[in-house]
């Protein structure tokens, strides 16, 4: 199995365990680190999984104009139903556009969604929601909020907390197996039973997760928590 | 300025009603002053000379260490140590720091000042010095990343502010460049018998912060901190003028001027170093020389809630306070434990008590801290207490720290009913400023008390 790690050098937020998490779950998996000066592996060739992970704002600029060239191609490996992850502000480079003091960065454009960014707001927020009947969690820590056209492809239904802004019932987007969130955690440590649907579904196999007990107690006084009505959940 | 007058009495009244209630009042009246007056500081008397002191880690001791050698050399100083280093913070010392009249009862300011909040600090104070003792990540929520703390501090740091900087810090070396024309550096070469770490989880200096190509590290002590060069460009970590060349227990020799002079050591760990190397630079630029810089260090102690150790039957117990949602405080401390020599164990106290109460604390942080540190034969046990203690426990799972060496529980107390003290020479405590307290009034007696029966 070969996982392409887009920009690995610039994540954020924690989102290299979610690369060392899969690694973890799946030894076997081979991980091919891609550069900002690099060609894409998927440009030529057909991975299993994608991932892309937070950034910093200079090096998101950077990242789009690495990608631009390829929107159409990660488009068509979107339709063969390769599995694609992408957490944090790695979201918005999927969406139309970026805005920010007046300036408009153009992105991929896969989804239909733009992104209203204020470097001098941070929006930090919690977020419970179903995903296929598995709870989801996480948190969230960004500058910039989506704001989506449609309701067509979107990731999981919020039950409690944020989603894609503050007005918005549903988190992230997905289409065929690429899946984008904003949550932050790291979003694939947070939530065990998403993870061991999601990379059994992609490995072929049952995936057993590194303690998993461990992981499952954490998870459940996470739910606990994100449930219990005396707390703030913004 | 009808505006300040108002907030001004009312800021001084407030100061004097919660000084009578035999509150400290560091706080509260400048949320007050400056919620009547938003630009209070712009009109607030201010001391002649203003030093202001920011960054990531360090700065609260490299404050301590300043105003410690300006009150030796008999200078009045007023500070924010007891206050908080945001606007409402340095806006309650500036109000305590003025007559009735406005004008300033001082000639010397340090202030500690938080790097978020730049924007509200620089628009009205014009330092005269200025140190950042480094930039790194620090709580996700607030801070996001270094680059854009940086962007905070330098859009907003005024031109005619003289900076000090760490020469091995490729992010925050690089404040003021363009615009400011004094700028002095101080850096800490490789030591001998110093272990650099081969990997960090955290590098904010793994890309160019002028073209984003890969950075070479001619030398990396640890994370992003050592000297490194563009491999596009010719961006490069500065040469330092205040060069610590030597240091070990007791002293350190500093080259500058051409010459090597030699100070006391006010606490060997590396970043301390840092610090009082910052301070040295800050005083050599001050006029004052070699011989009065050391006489001031040699009676410098680092305050007892940051650091202490104490001896418990023959083990030593070191407790360092641990800034919560710090992954590079908590990676330094990490380290620290695994090169501290001897067997050791560690106990974790970090987790953050008034999110406990409100909300569920992000554990984002704890993925960018430096377990795998912990991860080595010398470490006979880890403890970990709090709400996110299991969080915790999963981390240093994930870091290959064996299951049966991790004891976890929600309260102190639950643990110190556990510590085990047969086969180490040092516990280390690690606790968040948040749980001083706990540490001083709960743990540390039950410590003693568990030794003594």
């Amino acid at each position: 199995m070969k996982t392409e790690i887009l920009y690995g050098d610039y994540f954020l937020f924690g989102d290299e365990f979610n690369v060392k998490y899969i690694k973890k779950c799946l030894p076997e998996c081979e991980l091919i680190y891609t550069g900002i000066h690099d060609k894409p592996f998927f440009a030529d060739n057909v991975p299993d999984l994608i991932y892309m992970g937070a950034m910093s704002e200079s090096n998101q600029a950077r990242a789009i104009n690495a990608l631009l060239p390829y929107a159409e191609r990660l488009n068509e490996l979107t339709e063969r139903g390769v599995h694609i992850l992408f957490t944090s502000n790695a979201c918005d480079i999927l969406g139309k556009y970026i805005t920010d003091s007046g300036e408009k960065t153009e992105c991929l454009g896969l989804f239909d969604f733009y992104v209203e960014r204020k470097m001098l707001s941070r929006f930090n927020g919690m977020t419970l929601g179903v995903y296929k009947n598995m709870e989801i969690v996480g948190f969230k820590s960004q500058f910039g909020l989506a704001y989506p056209e449609s309701e067509n492809e979107k990731f999981f239904d919020v039950t409690r907390g944020s989603g894609l802004n503050p007005d918005c019932k549903w988190e992230g987007f997905k289409r065929n197996n690429l899946i984008a969130t904003y949550l932050i955690g790291p979003f694939l440590i947070l939530n065990p039973p998403f993870t061991k649907y999601w990379l059994s579904e992609i490995s072929g196999k049952n995936i057993e997760l590194p303690f998993e007990e461990v992981s499952i107690q954490a998870y459940n006084n996470r739910l606990a928590e994100f449930k219990d009505p005396d707390r703030k959940i913004v | 300025m009808f505006r300040f007058i108002i907030a001004f009495i009312a800021g001084k009244a407030a100061k004097t009603v919660l000084r009578l209630l035999g509150r400290r009042a560091t706080h509260f009246p400048g949320k007050l002053a400056v919620k009547i007056c938003p630009d209070f500081l712009k009109y607030i008397g201010k001391p002649e000379n203003i030093i202001c002191v920011t960054g990531t880690n360090g700065k609260t001791s490299t404050c301590n260490m300043i105003e410690d050698s300006l009150r030796q050399d008999g200078l009045k100083v007023l500070d924010n140590s007891f206050g908080s280093n945001t606007l409402a913070g340095i806006s309650a010392t500036l109000t305590d720091g003025v007559n009735i009249f406005n004008r300033p009862k001082y000639k010397n300011l340090v202030l500690e000042v938080d790097e978020r909040s730049s924007l509200h600090i620089y628009k009205y104070i014009t330092p005269t010095w200025f140190i950042c003792t480094n930039l790194f990540r620090d709580s996700v929520m607030r801070n996001a990343h270094a680059e854009y703390i940086f962007s905070m501090i330098n859009d907003y740091l005024p031109k005619e502010t003289k900076l000090i900087l760490n020469a091995d810090d490729i992010i925050s070396s690089r404040l003021g460049s363009g615009k400011n024309e004094k700028r002095v550096f101080f850096g800490v070469d490789k030591l001998e018998g110093e272990q650099t770490e081969d990997y960090n989880i955290i590098n904010d200096g793994r890309s160019c912060p002028e073209c984003g190509a890969e950075m070479i590290f001619d030398f990396k002590r640890y994370h992003h901190i050592g000297r490194a060069h563009c491999s596009e460009c010719s961006v490069k970590t500065p040469e330092p003028d205040y060069r610590v060349v030597r240091a070990d227990g007791e002293n350190m020799t500093v080259v500058y001027g051409g010459n090597e002079h030699t100070f006391p050591v006010i606490n060997s760990a590396i970043f301390n170093i840092y610090n009082e190397a910052a301070v040295i630079a800050l005083l050599d630029q001050c006029g004052y020389d070699d011989k009065k810089i050391a006489d001031f260090m040699s009676n410098i102690h680092i305050t007892s809630t940051r650091y202490n150790e104490i001896k418990v039957g023959d083990t030593d117990v070191v407790c360092t306070m641990l800034k919560g949602y710090n992954p590079i405080a908590c990676s330094r401390n990490c380290h620290t434990a695994k090169i501290r020599p001897g067997n050791k164990s560690v106990f974790f106290m970090v987790d953050d008590i008034h999110n406990e109460q409100d909300d569920s604390e992000s554990v984002t942080w704890h993925y960018e801290a430096d377990y795998e540190a912990l991860c080595d034969e010398s470490v006979k046990h880890i403890y970990i207490s709090g709400p996110r203690a299991v969080d915790v426990k999963y981390r240093m799972l994930l870091a290959d720290i064996p299951e049966d060496k991790i004891t976890v529980g929600r309260y102190e107390k639950d643990i110190v009913e556990k510590l085990d003290f047969s086969d180490i020479d040092t516990l280390m405590i690690f606790y968040d400023m948040h749980r001083y307290d706990r540490l001083v009034n709960e743990v540390e007696p039950s410590i003693a008390a568990k030794f003594a029966s």
